[in-house]
């Protein structure tokens, strides 16, 4: 009677997990197909699954290059607008870093008055509806003329990025014994030394995953270069609602500017799997 | 000389932690400043055109108080809140049933199922508005191909919130699965193996014994999406901009309009500031609940 039972749960399991798989994978398949349709094919009914492929729609966006034929094409800038992407990011993430290793290892090992404060300040950051920081920001940046700038999208970013880089690798210092900084200092290391020689080896995957992670968090994140952005400077996901006024036409052209939006982000989630469940809860919880 | 090198080793040695602590301490000064900002403006008629700020004391929280978008957004808000994060968390705590349970391919099936957590949600809310067209998408194709009559989705004010829970679902559903996945392999052994002996029922053993031991986790996931949730902007934007009809209007969509729409930021930063003083007092609430949590089953 168990056997029998137990068969059938596993059965429903199984089913369960392929109707799980295609609810994941079927929107990212769809969305790649319709990547490498020809116009005409993009917007036939019923829709197609079975059809000559084109590269068309990626050079398109990436190049700029028009359709022949009567379909036209908006001239983007995606090429641009992924640079800046590259840029802002790259420069918020060496931004918290810098500023949040040393936060993150005096958190970890010192006791001082407000740390806890000071803590949950930073997450609470985390909680905060981004506008509330962005249109005072938009309103200062404007007076400073820094609006619109990368450096000044660079400063704002760390709204997302410090909070995050600070909390995890508070967890990854912690996660060191002490007893392996007494012993170094028995062994006569001074403290640069002890944090250069025990501290930093042992904590380096962790930081390179918090990097990692900071990266594609800021690479995602929509609404601060939307409003503190301009033409120039443009970050990827903001410029993706630029396709959407013409969607009647250019479904395919879109299909391939979100795939190619999307892929940093994903390429880099499976190199960070392991740091993934750690790095989404703050530390929170240790996958 | 050497006196005053030793003065300043000691100096360095002493102030140590504050010093590594200080560039971060003033970054987050900087970016209090202008939360500070907001609440101070929010008590102005500053207007971004005319560039007028007069203090008006409480009027837009008056105004706020009047308002009936105010308040759909509020109730939008709240409703887009619960029903995704029941959505997310129900289907979540099946996924890490699925994936842990030892099926075949399990490493793969679960770098799969993570991978939309990654994604840009503004590139996941355009992916679902092309599936989700009325008329060509390959939702309403779908559906026809089962038999089941289409939907207009994001177009039909009836079905716009269910459609941006649905995309909402669609990203965030990993990141409850995964968190309850790690909870799960995280469990002691030994209360399980007690329980075998003794012969308990299985459901005993869930209510009894997972439930209280993935209280902590459980409630990461529930102030995680919570949170997420309630200031809720950028996949609603993508997806109908708040529309058809204020249908999906979120706070932050309606304070986004007010600002730049309308220009009236003082009014707008009146409905920040509600939203935020909603999201500090939960989070601090629910942190303290995670506290507890971790203390009780941890025992620190």
């Amino acid at each position: 009677m168990n056997s029998e039972k137990f068969s059938i749960v596993q059965f429903v399991s199984l089913i369960g997990l392929i109707l799980l798989m295609l609810w994941t994978a079927f929107p990212l398949y769809w969305v790649f197909n319709m990547s490498i349709q020809t116009p005409l094919d993009v917007i036939s009914y019923p829709p197609k699954f079975v059809f000559d492929a084109t590269l068309e729609n990626y050079s398109v966006v990436l190049l700029g290059k028009a359709w022949l034929g009567k379909y036209e094409t908006v001239q983007t800038d995606f090429p641009r607008y992924f640079l800046n992407s590259l840029i802002v990011c790259f420069g918020a993430v060496g931004l918290s870093m810098l500023v949040g290793v040393p936060a993150a290892y005096s958190l970890a090992r010192y006791n001082f008055r407000g740390k806890e404060n000071f803590a949950f300040t930073l997450l609470s950051f985390r909680f905060a509806p981004g506008l509330i920081v962005i249109l005072p920001l938009f309103v200062i940046f404007r007076r400073l003329g820094i609006y619109g700038t990368y450096h000044g999208m660079m400063i704002a970013y760390q709204l997302i990025t410090l909070p995050f880089s600070v909390w995890l690798m508070r967890g990854f210092f912690e996660d060191i014994p002490m007893e392996l900084e007494h012993a170094a200092r028995i062994d006569g290391y001074s403290w640069w030394g002890i944090f250069r020689k025990v501290d930093l080896p042992l904590v380096a995957p962790g930081i390179a995953a918090t990097a990692i992670l900071s990266f594609i968090f800021a690479w995602n994140e929509f609404l601060f270069g939307y409003i503190l952005s301009s033409d120039v400077t443009r970050p990827v996901t903001p410029s993706l609602m630029g396709f959407i006024s013409y969607e009647q036409v250019l479904w395919g052209q879109m299909a391939a500017a979100a795939i190619i939006t999307l892929l940093p982000s994903l390429i880099l989630a499976i190199f960070i799997q392991r740091y993934l469940v750690r790095g989404l809860t703050f530390g929170a919880v240790k996958g | 000389m050497a006196s005053g090198m030793e003065l300043r080793q000691s100096f360095w040695r002493k102030n140590i932690a504050l010093l590594l602590f200080l560039p971060a301490f003033l970054l987050t000064v900087g970016i209090l400043a202008p939360f500070g900002y907001s609440v101070v403006m929010s008590f102005t008629n500053f207007n971004l055109t005319t560039g007028t700020s007069n203090f008006i004391g409480i009027s837009n929280y008056i105004k706020l108080v009047r308002d009936p978008e105010f308040w759909n957004s509020l109730k939008v808000t709240i409703l887009f809140t619960i029903g995704a994060v029941l959505f997310e968390v129900g289907v979540g705590f099946i996924a890490a049933y699925l994936l842990n349970i030892g099926l075949l391919g399990q490493k793969l099936w679960r770098t799969l199922f993570l991978l939309p957590v990654m994604l840009p949600p503004t590139v996941a809310a355009i992916m679902w508005k092309l599936m989700m067209a009325p008329i060509q998408g390959v939702f309403n194709y779908l559906l026809q191909l089962v038999g089941l009559p289409g939907s207009e989705w994001l177009g039909s004010s009836s079905t716009a919130l269910l459609s941006v829970i649905l995309i909402d679902a669609y990203v965030f559903i990993p990141f409850a699965g995964m968190i309850f996945l790690a909870g799960v392999q995280n469990l002691p052994k030994e209360p399980y193996e007690a329980a075998a002996v003794d012969g308990v029922s299985n459901w005993f053993t869930f209510r009894k014994l997972t439930i209280p031991l993935l209280k902590p986790v459980i409630i990461i996931v529930l102030l995680f999406r919570i949170m997420d949730c309630l200031k809720h902007f950028d996949i609603i934007y993508a997806a109908t901009k708040g529309g058809p009809a204020s249908a999906t209007m979120t706070l932050s969509v309606q304070a986004y309009y007010h600002s730049f729409r309308w220009t009236a930021m003082g009014y707008s930063f009146a409905h920040l500031v509600v939203l935020w003083a909603i999201v500090y007092a939960l989070s601090y609430f629910l942190v303290g609940q995670w506290k507890k949590a971790v203390s009780e089953v941890h025992g620190y």
